[in-house]
């Protein structure tokens, strides 16, 4: 069912996730890549290193609560 | 106002479309999962407001599914989120054991949609109670920390003040030396005070600043209501049975 390198993947992941919810997007950024690495089949990884690099270019509000706002659309 | 997230994970496409229309009309963001492998990865991606699981599916069942959040550290982040469970079995052993794994609400399918909106609306209205009852605490907590700290303040600054008070008191202004040695002791004491006063300003910043995100994230129980309200007004016009 879940593959080993997925388990990893996803506990790194949620590594990330602490930092990202910290706005430390570097540092999220550093075990999202980590966890695509181990599990590249992973796609909420994939999606979390595109948002980390946006935020580190375009920082999120002051009062950022951790949720992805859509600009587009 | 951020639109509540409701995942459903369900095998069967045709549930999924029926949700995705009517919440959809109800103001609610819908995602959707055909299996629990796939769930697991909306919930990461997306970390939604509430989980709709089918129990009998392919590859990871509702029930494995309902495990790993709940008891896997790895997805420690997602174990509050409430969870409704569909099942075809009306069996009182299934539903026991779910609710021992920490589901919120259980319903055997055919299911009315009416019944399945009211459910939802009230595990979302429980789960936010829940929350606000939490950051109450929070604020109860910092507040009893500051009165902890103005305690500590008042005593510790009572005896200096008393002893410049006696030591003036007892000061022979003629005699220069004793006077020099007053102006050291006030000077000392009034050093310390002010590094204490110092410290207590910045705990009341820190808690001010802290008790002003907390009440930002706080409703009144009025409001929850109304929160509430807005999402099922519609409710009677969209009722409809699904199998």
């Amino acid at each position: 069912m879940i593959t080993e390198a997925k388990r990893k993947a996803i506990k790194l992941f949620a590594r990330g996730r602490d930092f990202y919810k910290k706005r430390d997007f570097q540092e999220a950024l550093k075990y999202f890549s980590a966890a695509f690495k181990t599990d590249p089949t992973d796609e909420p990884s994939n999606v979390f290193i595109a948002r980390c690099q946006e935020y580190i270019d375009n920082p999120p509000d002051e009062g950022w609560d951790g949720v992805y706002g859509m600009k587009s659309k | 106002m951020n639109k509540k997230k409701i995942l459903i994970i369900d095998d069967e496409q045709i549930n999924l479309d029926f949700f995705d229309v009517m919440l959809t009309r109800l103001g609610f963001v819908v995602l959707m999962a055909v299996d629990g492998e796939e769930g697991l990865e909306m919930i990461r991606e997306h970390v939604p407001d509430l989980i709709i699981l089918d129990n009998i599916m392919p590859r990871l069942t509702g029930w494995e599914l309902t495990k790993m959040l709940k008891k896997d550290d790895a997805y420690s982040e997602y174990r509050d989120i409430p969870i409704i469970m569909f099942s075809a079995m009306d069996a009182v052993k299934d539903k026991i054991e779910g609710f021992e794994l920490g589901i919120d609400d259980y319903i055997i399918k055919p299911f009315n949609f009416s019944e399945v909106l009211a459910r939802i609306r009230a595990v979302l209205r429980n789960h936010e109670l829940s929350r606000q009852v939490l950051l109450r605490e929070k604020r109860l907590a910092l507040t009893d920390s500051l009165n902890k700290s103005l305690i500590y303040f008042t005593e510790h600054l009572k005896t200096p003040v008393l002893g410049l008070v006696e030591a003036s008191n007892a000061l022979d202004t003629s005699d220069l030396k004793s006077v020099e040695k007053f102006k050291e002791q006030v000077m000392i004491e009034a050093e310390q005070t002010l590094a204490a006063l110092g410290g207590l300003e910045d705990e009341v910043q820190k808690l001010q600043e802290s008790d002003g995100s907390l009440r930002a994230a706080e409703l009144s129980l009025g409001e929850l209501e109304d929160r509430f309200r807005e999402h099922f007004k519609e409710l009677h016009e969209n009722s409809g049975e699904l199998k």
